[in-house]
């Protein structure tokens, strides 16, 4: 239940944060917030950061922070962001799995 | 910073949506993401009606709740784990998929405001 208040808390700032970075990198907030949050989610998944962190971090606060449907709605950076964020989401895995 | 409160009540709401889904429909090593493919597709299409239809709600439903309701990172790492656990066809399917099907919800938001706009 707590967890699941951390989680959302968690998500709601990725929110914020997202819309920090687009006001600040437009055009190209949502590659980077795309991009930084793979690499980070493959982190948290390859090490063994337990199902609570991973909760709270991975679908709170990268779940939030990252965005699938304005990266769609948007249209731009469609390539770039499929073959970057799995090499970054890959590095980060692989970085993890070392931890 | 009424925009600020703006997207983090609808982060939150799109949070909590889409960790109860994933909650309910579990993925199973090897499977098709059936949670995250939907959170991504609905979210998409309600974006894509937001922008045009309700541009004032975008802090809110737009950058909020389907920002948050949709996800970057868990696609990109369900697509690492997947190809790292051998299951490179659906690995690839799954974002090949998820993309067009994406851009065609996208669209069709797009349509749905632009008609229902029309006089």
């Amino acid at each position: 239940m707590i967890a699941w208040v951390a989680m959302t808390v968690a998500g709601s700032i990725g929110a914020l944060a997202r819309w920090r970075v687009g006001l600040l990198l437009a055009p190209r907030g949502t590659l980077a917030v795309n991009l930084t949050g793979a690499f980070v989610a493959g982190v948290v998944t390859g090490a063994d950061v337990g199902s609570t962190v991973l909760l709270i971090a991975g679908t709170g606060f990268l779940g939030g922070y990252t965005t699938f449907s304005t990266w769609m709605v948007e249209r731009t950076y469609l390539a770039v962001s499929i073959v970057a964020g799995l090499a970054l989401a890959t590095a980060g895995y692989a970085l993890g799995s070392l931890l | 910073m009424r925009d600020a409160a703006a997207v983090m009540a609808g982060g939150a709401a799109g949070t909590l949506a889409r960790a109860g889904l994933a909650e309910a429909l579990p993925v199973h090593p090897g499977a098709w993401p059936w949670a995250t493919f939907a959170v991504n597709i609905v979210g998409t299409l309600i974006l894509g009606w937001v922008v045009v239809a309700r541009a004032q709600w975008r802090p809110l439903v737009g950058t909020g709740f389907c920002g948050a309701l949709t996800t970057f990172s868990t696609f990109q790492v369900q697509i690492v784990v997947l190809g790292d656990d051998g299951h490179v066809p659906l690995a690839a399917t799954y974002l090949a998929v998820s993309v067009v099907v994406g851009l065609a919800a996208a669209s069709l938001g797009r349509r749905l405001a632009t008609r229902s706009a029309a006089p």
